[in-house]
Order: C-alpha cells, then structure tokens, then sequence
C-alpha cells in the first residue's frame, strides 16, 4: 500500500506533463517552470541522508568498530572527517574568494581531481601495449582509424608523407562515417530513454525505488 | 609559493598512485572524500537552501510562501535510512522523476529522434555538388548498416535475410571504425589532463623554486 | 632484483611521463589552423558588429578543466578583442565558481566593464527553466528564477567608502562575488555585516542594491531572447551540450548555437553539428589550441596578451596559464600520442614474433 504512493504520484505527474507540453498557454508554460524550480527543493535534502551514510561508514572505522580495524583505517577515516568539517565550517562562513573554502576547493579539490583523471593516461599507454592488436579484422579496422585521429589531432600529420590527405581523409570521416555511427547509436538510446520514460510513468521500470520493489 | 607547493606535492601524491597504492595516496583519496563531502553540502546549503528558498520567502514571504511546501515535501528524504519510513523518501523522488519523465519525452523524441533523422535523410542527391550528395549518401547507409544490426537478430524473409546479413557486417565494422575514432579522442583527453598536471609541476611549481633559489625573487 | 622493479608497467609509465616532460621543454612548434568543424564559430564572432552580445554558458570542472578552460579563453577573448559583449553563466555550483574566475580576469585583462561589457549571470540552476525562460520573454520571469535579478557592486567604484571604512572592502568583495546571484542574497549578506559597516554605508550600499534592477545591466537592454544574441555557447566537461539542443527546441530557427566539448564528448557532438542543431564543435584541446593560434596571430600576438595581463596586475601562475593555454602543450601532446603509437606498434610486432614461434 505504501509503495503505491509513490507509484501514484509519478503516474499522475508522468501524465500531467506529457500532455502539458502539448499544450501552449501562459499557464502551461507556468506549470512547467514550476516542476524547475520545485524540483531542487525537493531534491536537496538529499545530501542530508548521503553523507549521513558515508561519514557513518568512515566512523565505524574511526571507532574501530569495522570488521578488521587498524589504526592506519582508524586515522585515515579521521582524516576525512577532519576534511569535511573543515569544508563545512569554513563553507557556511564564507564562500568567497579568498576564503579557506575557496583555497580548498582551488588549490586541494581541482588539482587532486584531475591528476587522478590524468592518471589514465598510463593506463591507456599500457592498455594500447597489451591489448591493441591487429590480429582479427574488426579490431584492424578500430585501430586504423585509432590511428588517424591520434595523428591528425595533435598536429603530427604536417610531418609524414600525404599528411594533408590524412588529416582531409580525417576531417571528412568525422564529418560523416563517425557521425553516422553516432547517430545510430543515439538513436538506439533515445528509444531506450523513451522506452525507460514510459516505463516509469507507468510503473512497469520500479528499480528507483530501491531494492524489493 | 606555499600554495603552490602544498597543491604540487598533493599532485604528486596523487600521481604515485600509479605505482603503487600507497599510504600518501591513501592519504589523498580520503582527504578528497571528506572535502567533496563538504563541497557539496555547502553548494547545496547556500546554492538551493538559501538562494532558492530561505532568502526568497524570509525577504518576500507573500509572494514565495508557496515554496515551503516543496521544501517540506523534499525533507522527506530524511526518512531514508530508516528502513521502516524509507517508503517516505520515495515521496520527493516520485515528483520530481514523474515530472521529468513527461516533460522529457516530448523532447527527447524532436531533438534525439526526429531532428536526427531529418539530418539523416536529407536529400540524397544535391544538384550540383557531388561531394555532399555522397556525403549524405554515406550518412544515410551508415545508420541504416548500424540500426539494422541493432535492432534485428533475424529477419524471416529469404531476400531481405540475404541483405541483412551484409547490412549487419558492415553495421559491425561501421562500429568498430568509429570506435576508433573515439578511442583517439580519449587518448587527446587524457593526455591533457596529464599535460595540465605535469606543465604545473614543471613551470609554475619546479621552475618557480629554481627561480627563488638562484636569486630571481618571488 | 632490477627486473622486478622495472616491469612493463614501469618502463611504460616512465616512457609517457618522459615525453610529456620532454614536451614542456623542447621547442617544437606545431601549427594547427582551423578546422572546418571550428571555423564557423570563430567567423561568427569575427564578422559580428561590434557591440553584440554572444552567451557562453561553462560547465566544467576539476576533471576536464584542462581541455575546456583554454576554450573559454581563447573564445571570450576573441569577443572581447572584436567588441562583443559576454554573458556567462554556469549550470552547476562548481563551473559557476569557475566561470567567475575566468571571466572577472578576462575582463579586467580587457579593461571591460562588468554590467556593460560584460556579465556573470552565475548558476542558472535548474538550467532547463534558464533555456527554456530565455527563448522567450525572460524578463517576465519571476520566482525563483536567477535570470536578471541581479546585483554587481564594483569595489573600485567606493574607494572613499573603504579608505575611510576598511571593513567595507571586504564586504564589498564579497558582495561583488555574489555578482549574479539573487538581489536577496545580496542584501542577505549585506544585512549580516550591518554592525561592521556602520548604518551610513549601509544605507548607502543597501539603496544601492535596491534600486538595481535586471533593467539597469546596459548589456541586456536590447536582448530579448535568443534571437538577439549572436550565439549561444557551451563549454563543457559533460554531457550538458545537449541540454542546450533538448531545451532550446522551441527556438531551434532562432538560436545560433555551438559548443566546446571534451575530446571524449567530441565524436558523438559531430551529429549535431551535421543536423543544423549546432553550428560549430571546439573538440577538446585541439580546438582550444586552433583558436588561440588564430588569435595570437590575427589579433594580438601572446606577447602582447602577456603584458596586457602583467598591466592588469595578475599574478606569473595565472598569466602563464592563459597565454599558455592550449598551445604550449601541444608539443607533449604529440609526443605522448607519438609514444601511444609506438608502444601499440611494438606490442603487435611481438604479438606476432610470439605467434610465430608458437606456429
């Protein structure tokens, strides 16, 4: 009975909305800035509850009331609470440039992240030592064209013989041999998003409502 | 300089996770967690909470009053550990999905769908430019190629089965070609990003230190 | 003992960061003109009147900001080089606090003027509601809406104010980063330092935030949709460009749109570039580096940009970063692409000396 609610809700809404964008009126379009701006109201207390469970995993740690606690768990769970205070307080203080919020965020949060994102890079240089081979023809084919955009890309192609052609024979596939891929590929996606939608409205697709629904 | 130092040594921190996972990797990924953790409540506090809700109907009540109900209805989502009231956070998320879930059909449909084969099927021959009649021409066999061998194992008439078992053979290397494409494009990502990492090691942080050390000034 | 530290592994990563260090340091020159893909925008903005105003919503973060950020400089530098005014805004917290950055710098670079020359609409959060209000009648919008609403004090102009009051500066600043954000979270903040700014200036300020209103910003007066800006942009480290093309389908024959992906996003943005749903595709480093190489050359060479940002007084790791942009590491970028093909050529060669032996 309780799940049913929900199921309820996104039904009428699901329905509501379809016909509204059918609709052109100054109060359909109201209606339809009213699901925007509602909508992070009613999705932002759900910060609360994540990191609710991700500080009480740590602490477990913290406490030593994990499974195998070690102290070496034990003070880097510290560590991370110790960084989401400081954000936090900081934070709620001031946001503003200059403040010790904003230095985290610039000189801690931007750099970690995208050196751990820049990291794959040796991952994809020992992924195309061990894994790229031209040993069957659909493979040949990836590693062909891998090819051709790797060099035109970066401006090698100006130093091998016909670069031009590669880099015109380049330019042109992009243009149409991958955008037809591509295409095809979003068009197979797009029915499933639509497929996906109809599903939910509908309550056929329950898997948002978590596990034994 | 000290900032620049303190972001330079947590980069390289960060980086020796290629070696090996270490205790200063460790180290990173935890302090990392417990800042975006806190990032990311603060952006939401002050981001929504505030700017969206609390200044609006504090400063103008009459007029906003109404966006307390929204409010109340998204706290449900404290219910969400409990396994007993859980069913209650389901509350918010059911409105906002429904919602979005109608409004996006109609639009995923014109611009995913329609818009898309309307580029696709654009006049197959165009008078007096050869080379776009055959670049459409192209386009128009790609799709069909790869949608052919997505959306069918087997078609159950002789002459069609014939010309969708070459369909789906160049749909398969179609693919692969252009999966190429995309792998040469991940590789230029990547690279950046390490770029952008090693250009700071090197000149902003490294080559500063230099400077300082042989009498260049700060 | 040495074959167990150097494996594969090792040899392999030491190979890649070698070439991008290698990269930084050799002077190899790569020129890279314009690709068909980027030239649309790039004469757009180039043949534009002076005075037009072009919006640039940017959306990365962290994790892709060394491919995207280079786009947005070079591009807002473009406009501003030709005379067009910029607005930014962001669709999520983090971008915006970047757009604010690359934006106020830029701008002061320039010596333009905030409101006039140029504006920081901040987060335009939900963005679907931003693009779908904007297409038509976005100055009707109320409610929670950001668009117009806004509130920008420029420090510069209370010198007396904080000569007198030192306390002032800092509110002040920090006033002027709410720039774009609601009036009400101006005042907001005003309200919250009342006792330190003395009920004088807080008058003066308060009045001030008053009496603006999304009709004093001289750069939106004669904007009235998408049909009155010279294009819409997005820079975007996700998949975000595509909210663009699903919420602007109302006014797909008014709106000139284009936008700077990562390289990931890069291939699949190709499609809507050939469907007319966009008029350009800035792909990743590649494009950021074309433009700025057709700036410098065209317009004002890197030097002069250099000495521009050192008048404007910015420090050495934020000037190296903007005239660097792109260009300076594209030599690394084609050395570690060069060192990718060479490990792949080497990884078959003895694949098929093994298969050989294997025979």
């Amino acid at each position: 009975m309780q799940r049913n609610i929900p199921l309820f809700l996104v039904f009428i809404l699901g329905i509501i909305y379809v016909l509204l964008t059918f609709i052109e009126t100054s109060w359909s379009e109201g209606a339809v800035r009213l699901a925007s701006s509602w909508a992070p109201l009613l999705s932002m207390w759900a910060i609360v509850p994540a990191t609710y469970v991700t500080l009480a995993s740590y602490g477990r740690r913290l406490t030593k009331r994990d499974r195998n606690p070690t102290t070496q768990k034990a003070i880097l769970a510290g560590v991370t609470y110790v960084a989401f205070f400081t954000m936090l307080i900081s934070g709620l203080k001031s946001n503003a440039e200059g403040s010790l919020f904003d230095w985290m965020f610039r000189n801690i949060q931007i750099p970690v992240t995208s050196t751990m994102f820049s990291l794959l890079t040796f991952y994809i240089a020992s992924a195309a030592y061990r894994a790229f081979r031209v040993s069957r023809a659909h493979t040949s084919l990836l590693m062909v064209f891998a090819v051709l955009v790797m060099v035109t890309n970066t401006g090698m192609h100006t130093y091998i013989p016909f670069g031009q052609y590669w880099n015109e024979f380049s330019t042109w596939f992009l243009m149409t041999g991958n955008v037809a891929a591509k295409r095809a590929i979003l068009i197979g996606v797009a029915v499933g998003m639509l497929a996906t939608n109809i599903r939910i409205i509908f309550g056929i697709e329950r898997s948002w409502m978590g596990g034994g629904a | 300089m000290l900032t620049t130092t303190i972001a330079a040594l947590l980069t390289l921190g960060a980086m020796s996770l290629v070696w090996k996972e270490n205790i200063v990797s460790r180290f990173i990924e935890h302090l990392i967690l417990g800042i975006s953790l806190g990032y990311g409540v603060v952006l939401t506090y002050r981001q929504i909470f505030l700017r969206l809700f609390w200044v609006p109907v504090t400063t103008d009540f009459a007029a906003n009053w109404i966006l307390i109900l929204p409010t109340l209805i998204g706290a449900l989502w404290l219910a969400q550990p409990f396994q007993k009231v859980r069913w209650l956070s389901l509350i918010p998320l059911a409105m906002v999905l429904g919602a979005f879930s109608g409004l996006g059909l109609e639009r995923i449909m014109s611009s995913y769908i329609i818009e898309a084969l309307e580029g696709t099927v654009k006049s197959l021959y165009v008078a007096g430019d050869l080379q776009k009649s055959f670049d459409h021409v192209v386009i128009w066999l790609g799709v069909v190629c790869i949608l052919s061998y997505f959306y069918f194992r087997r078609i159950h008439n002789p002459a069609l089965e014939k010309a969708h078992e070459y369909t789906r053979i160049v749909g398969i290397w179609w693919l692969m070609a252009s999966f190429g494409v995309s792998f040469g494009f991940t590789v230029m990502a990547r690279a950046a990003l390490l770029i952008y990492r090693i250009q700071f090691l090197t000149q902003d942080w490294i080559g500063e230190l230099i400077k300082i050390a042989s009498g260049g000034g700060m | 003992m040495w074959k167990k530290i150097f494996t594969t592994r090792v040899i392999i990563n030491t190979v890649v960061l070698i070439s991008v260090v290698l990269g930084v340091y050799l002077p190899i020159k790569i020129t890279m003109p314009l690709s068909p893909e980027v030239q649309n925008a790039v004469h757009l903005i180039e043949n534009a009147e002076p005075g037009s105003t072009a919006m640039i919503s940017i959306n990365y973060a962290g994790s892709s900001i060394a491919e995207t950020e280079p786009i947005a400089v070079a591009l807002i530098r473009l406009c501003f080089l030709k005379d067009v005014n910029v607005i930014i805004c962001g669709f999520f917290p983090e971008p915006a606090q970047l757009a604010e950055g690359v934006i106020s710098t830029l701008g002061k670079t320039y010596g333009k003027k905030p409101g006039e020359d140029y504006l920081n609409l901040g987060l335009c959060y939900p963005y679907d509601a931003f693009i779908l209000g904007w297409g038509r009648d976005y100055k009707q919008q109320t409610g929670s809406i950001s668009v117009g609403d806004m509130v920008h004090l420029d420090p510069s102009e209370y010198t007396d104010l904080v000569t007198s009051n030192p306390s002032v500066e800092s509110v002040i600043n920090s006033i002027a980063t709410t720039i774009g954000e609601d009036r009400y979270i101006a005042a907001h903040l005003l309200d919250q330092h009342q006792e330190e700014l003395g009920e004088t200036v807080y008058q003066l300020l308060k009045e001030q935030l008053e009496t603006v209103t999304r009709d004093d910003w001289p750069i939106l007066q004669p904007i009235d949709g998408f049909g009155d800006l010279l294009f819409c942009a997005d820079i975007t480290g996700t998949s975000s460009y595509q909210s663009w093309i699903i919420w602007s389908s109302d006014y797909r024959d008014e709106i000139t749109y284009f936008a700077g992906t990562t390289a990931i996003s890069a291939p699949e943005a190709y499609q809507f570039l050939q469907a007319e749903q966009m008029i350009s595709v800035i792909p990743g480093y590649r494009g950021a580096t074309e433009i700025e190489t057709y700036v410098n050359n065209q317009y004002q060479s890197a030097d002069l940009f250099r000495k521009q940002m050192e008048q404007a007084g910015f420090p050495k790791e934020v000037i190296a970063a903007y005239v660097g942009g792109a260009s300076r590491g594209m030599p690394s970028l084609a050395l570690v692409h060069a060192c990718i093909l060479i490990l792949v050529l080497i990884g078959n060669i003895q694949y098929f000396l093994n298969r050989k032996k294997e025979a």
